[in-house]
């Protein structure tokens, strides 16, 4: 009936053929045939064993149950769905068998695998396990929608029918490490669905949710031998970004149980089941994640990526013409705070015309934590030709299980760029200078030499000693100059003396003089007179002795204007006193003559030289 | 032999300008200071000296805390220079502390206010302060003076000045012994114009020396800190300063400090915050 009719369509040259292929469907997919039931029941429950199918077949073929008793079945349902697209028919059916069992007994039993013939084929399902605890509860509570004759009396609802928790896989991370949050349902009772939900707002926490199928109905967890029916809610990564004691709101929603209202005596009440719905309000406890700060040592290229990394540089091509371009590729790979990693920097040589990266994330979120890979993808134009080695790329992070800072650093980048054909290429005209680029700026260097170093505080004008610069030399210079003028007072005191003495000298030899001329001693009257006249020139004119004589007499003489004629008369006198001192005694005359002249000469000189 | 005296004395004269000279470093040194006291001093310039070398070669190498240490320890001593400062200022920079940076940029600063290497510098730690203050401009006269002050340091003008002076002396010597008219006139304007520029290098030295001696500057170290209306911790804030920024102190009340910005706002910090320069 359910035939499937492929319609091919062959092109030959001429002639168009169209084939009909009749055939089954299951000859073109592949069959499937599952089995299910629930892992965990209580003894006394009845439970569904579900086979699947998706080829139409009735012919099927349970295997020996002798664990579990046989309650109802088998109930058969079909449903089938036809796609077409662009003129493709698709054709999906399944089929499926459901019995209802009772668990009888407690233990860890296996249903072996069914058969189904389709066909002239075999096909086999797999094999389902079923633990059977204790009842814990007595009949009244069996979880879980598929058993819709089971709900409890309000009273029975406690903390232990009904609760939410929010589950850490760990209870103490370093900030930025990944710790994953999972938000789980536990019952006991019939929820037909949940309202009013409120997640924590995990502040102070990066967050990224993981996928996590839709909430259908509640899977069977033992726990401490109790079944419940859990439901997954949400599971989300967090990335603590502070350091300290962050305390995690509560998880909040309403609960819609099922419930059987309690019986008021009436058989009928009791029978046709007054069952009501009530909104039971849960909420999970506090809790607090203890999130350590970094430990101290960072590198100086650490920017907060933690997890467990490797890094991965690639670049194409490597060699290559001036002005094109380059692809270089920064892959970081790992586990860890991926989304939160700060590009690593590439340090370009400056003739490198360089755009900002291009991120491209390929990251899965899971219980695992954030998994997978960030690439940086520069595009660089080399716009000079030359052999180039571009440093390392380094990436420093911080490993929370080992806790300790790695640095990753890649290979030697090393670009050849080839200078192209003629200077021309640089694409366009004139004159290829450039302008002193600026490319960065830094401190200058250190001082190395000339640090001549003086006491702190040592101040010039405060010290004494300072002063001494202009006191000492201005002392000096003022003695100087009072020397300087002492001795040019000196010396105009010692001619006054000269003079002085000239007078007093002359005066006296002149008396001398006088008294050998009473006495007629002509010789010693001469001599007398001689030296009488020397000594005075010499004194009176200020003319050292040695360089005495009557040509200079006569023109100083003239010079302090003693007339001519005396000053020629007193050269005379003393021409005669020096022949008359050696000449005999018969020619020493006029001794009276000479000598009154000498003194008239000498008062006159006296008289002129005295102002 | 009384030419003999003259010319012994003006050749005392003429040596005493190069003793001011050679004797500047020495007359820098400090106040009264007996003989063992000028050996010790020598000793540990050449120490000093030494510490000096190896935080070079330590800052070449990168290992900049270290030499931070090397250079502080010659401070310890009780000595300074120019470079001494700003090479720690450097080595400051390097490891990323920026306040102590500018703090030993400015004492560098004030040491040799002329040096392009160091403003440089201080310019570039500058730019990595949070404060952005307008700084009031000074009027252009005050620009010029400081201009032409800031060209050497107040050692040297006081140099300078004892120099010019000495050699005043000389010329006005030579102008009264000298008997030739022309000579006369010579020396009579060099001793004049000399005895100008002593007299104008004492007072630029003086200048500056005040200004160095009595700035009441300071860097903030703290990170944040707010500017109190009056010194007291309840008191309303006024504005909140960064570490690095520069502010003059014009007051202190106990551990309150009356800071006034460029910009000419003023306030009251506790001392703590901040390090004087």
């Amino acid at each position: 009936m359910d035939l499937k009719y492929t319609m091919k369509h062959i092109y030959n040259s001429k002639i168009i053929l169209l084939l009909v292929l009749v055939s089954f469907n299951s000859v073109a997919q592949e069959v499937m045939f599952t089995a299910s039931a629930p892992p965990v029941v209580e003894v006394g429950e009845n439970f569904r064993l579900t086979y699947s199918l998706n080829v139409r077949t009735s012919d099927i073929k349970l295997p020996d149950i002798v664990d579990f008793q046989f309650v109802a079945g088998p109930s058969t349902s079909r449903s089938s769905s036809i796609q077409i697209i662009n003129g493709q028919r698709t054709e999906n059916q399944s089929i499926t068998f459901t019995y209802t069992l009772r668990a009888t007994q407690t233990g860890s039993f296996t249903i072996e695998a069914a058969t189904a013939n389709v066909g002239s084929d075999q096909y086999q399902s797999n094999s389902v396990e079923i633990v059977v605890v204790s009842d814990s509860r007595g009949r009244s509570s069996v979880p879980g929608p598929q058993v819709p004759g089971s709900a409890t009396r309000p009273a029975d609802i406690n903390g232990e029918d009904l609760f939410v928790r929010i589950m850490f896989d760990k209870r103490e991370v370093y900030q930025g490490e990944a710790l994953v949050a999972t938000i789980k349902l536990f019952s006991k009772l019939d929820i037909t669905g949940i309202e009013n939900v409120r997640f924590p707002s995990f502040s102070g926490f990066f967050q990224q949710d993981i996928d996590i199928p839709p909430l259908r109905s509640l899977d069977r967890e033992v726990i401490d031998g109790v079944i419940y029916g859990t439901g997954l809610l949400r599971q989300v990564i967090l990335f603590p970004q502070r350091s300290g004691e962050i305390s995690i709101e509560p998880f909040e929603m309403d609960a819609l149980v099922r419930q059987r209202t309690p019986r008021r005596g009436s058989m009928f009440d009791d029978f046709f089941g007054g069952i009501e719905t009530r909104r039971i309000r849960v909420e999970s406890p506090r809790h607090t994640v203890k999130v350590k700060p970094l430990p101290a040592g960072r590198p100086p290229g650490f920017n907060g990526a933690v997890g467990d990394f490797s890094l991965n540089v690639d670049y194409d091509p490597k060699e290559l013409t001036v002005n094109e371009a380059v692809n270089l590729k920064v892959i970081v790979n790992g586990r860890g705070n991926l989304q939160l990693l700060g590009k690593p920097e590439v340090e370009f040589p400056s003739g490198f015309e360089v755009y900002d990266p291009n991120v491209r994330n390929n990251i899965r979120n899971s219980e695992k934590g954030q998994e997978g890979s960030i690439t940086w993808e520069y595009l660089v134009i080399p716009r000079s030709g030359g052999d180039f080695v571009i440093s390392p790329v380094e990436f420093t992070y911080f490993n929370p299980l080992t806790a300790t800072y790695r640095t990753l650093n890649s290979e030697d980048i090393s670009l050849l760029v080839n200078q192209g054909e003629g200077d021309g290429s640089r694409g366009f005209s004139g004159v290829a200078r450039e302008d002193l680029r600026i490319v960065g700026s830094d401190i200058r260097f250190i001082k190395t030499s000339g640090a001549i170093l003086t006491r702190i505080g040592a101040d010039p004008f405060s010290a004494f000693r300072f002063y001494l610069w202009f006191i000492i030399p201005l002392v000096i210079f003022i003695a100087l100059i009072i020397i300087h003028r002492k001795t040019i007072r000196d010396k105009a005191d010692s001619s006054l003396v000269k003079t002085r003495r000239a007078s007093r000298m002359v005066r006296r030899r002149l008396k001398n003089a006088g008294r050998y001329l009473k006495e007629n001693n002509h010789q010693q009257f001469f001599e007398e007179m001689l030296k009488a006249q020397w000594d005075y020139l010499s004194d009176k004119l200020l003319i050292p002795v040695s360089e005495l004589n009557r040509e200079k007499a006569r023109a100083t003489l003239l010079e302090k204007q003693v007339p001519e004629k005396d000053s020629s008369r007193l050269i005379e006198i003393i021409d005669e006193c020096e022949f008359a001192r050696y000449a005999p005694r018969s020619q020493a005359t006029g001794m009276d003559r000479i000598y009154e002249d000498t003194i008239q000469i000498i008062t006159s000189v006296e008289q002129k030289i005295r102002q | 032999m009384k030419l003999n005296f003259f010319k012994t004395v003006f050749m005392f004269f003429l040596a005493i300008p190069f003793m001011t000279i050679a004797g500047t470093e020495f007359m820098d040194q400090g106040n009264e200071r007996s003989v063992s006291d000028i050996q010790i001093l020598k000793e540990s310039q050449i120490d000093n000296g030494a510490i000096f070398q190896e935080a070079n070669e330590l800052y070449a190498e990168g290992n900049y805390d270290e030499a931070a240490e090397l250079y502080k320890r010659i401070l310890a001593s009780g000595y300074h220079s120019a470079s001494l400062y700003y090479n720690l200022g450097n080595a400051y920079y390097r490891s990323g502390k920026i306040p102590p940076s500018i703090l030993n940029y400015e004492r560098a600063l004030l040491l040799a206010p002329g040096d392009e290497d160091i403003r440089s510098n201080l310019d570039l730690a500058r730019t990595q302060i949070k404060d952005r203050i307008d700084e009031v401009p000074d009027f252009f006269i005050n620009r010029m003076w400081k201009g032409v002050r800031d060209i050497l340091n107040y050692r040297s003008w006081a140099a300078i000045s004892a120099g010019t002076f000495i050699s005043t002396l000389i010329f006005l010597s030579g102008f009264f012994l000298v008997s030739k008219v022309l000579m006369k006139k010579l020396f009579f304007w060099l001793a004049v114009s000399l005895f100008f520029i002593s007299a104008f290098s004492f007072s630029v030295g003086l200048d500056q020396r005040n200004y160095v001696k009595n700035h009441n500057s300071a860097i903030i170290f703290s990170p944040v800190i707010s500017v109190k209306s009056s010194p007291d911790i309840n008191s309303a804030d006024l504005f909140v300063l960064h570490e690095g920024t520069k502010v003059s102190v014009e007051g202190s009340i106990g551990d309150w400090l009356e800071v006034r910005l460029s910009d000419g706002n003023k306030g009251w910090l506790h001392k703590d915050g901040l390090e004087m320069i």
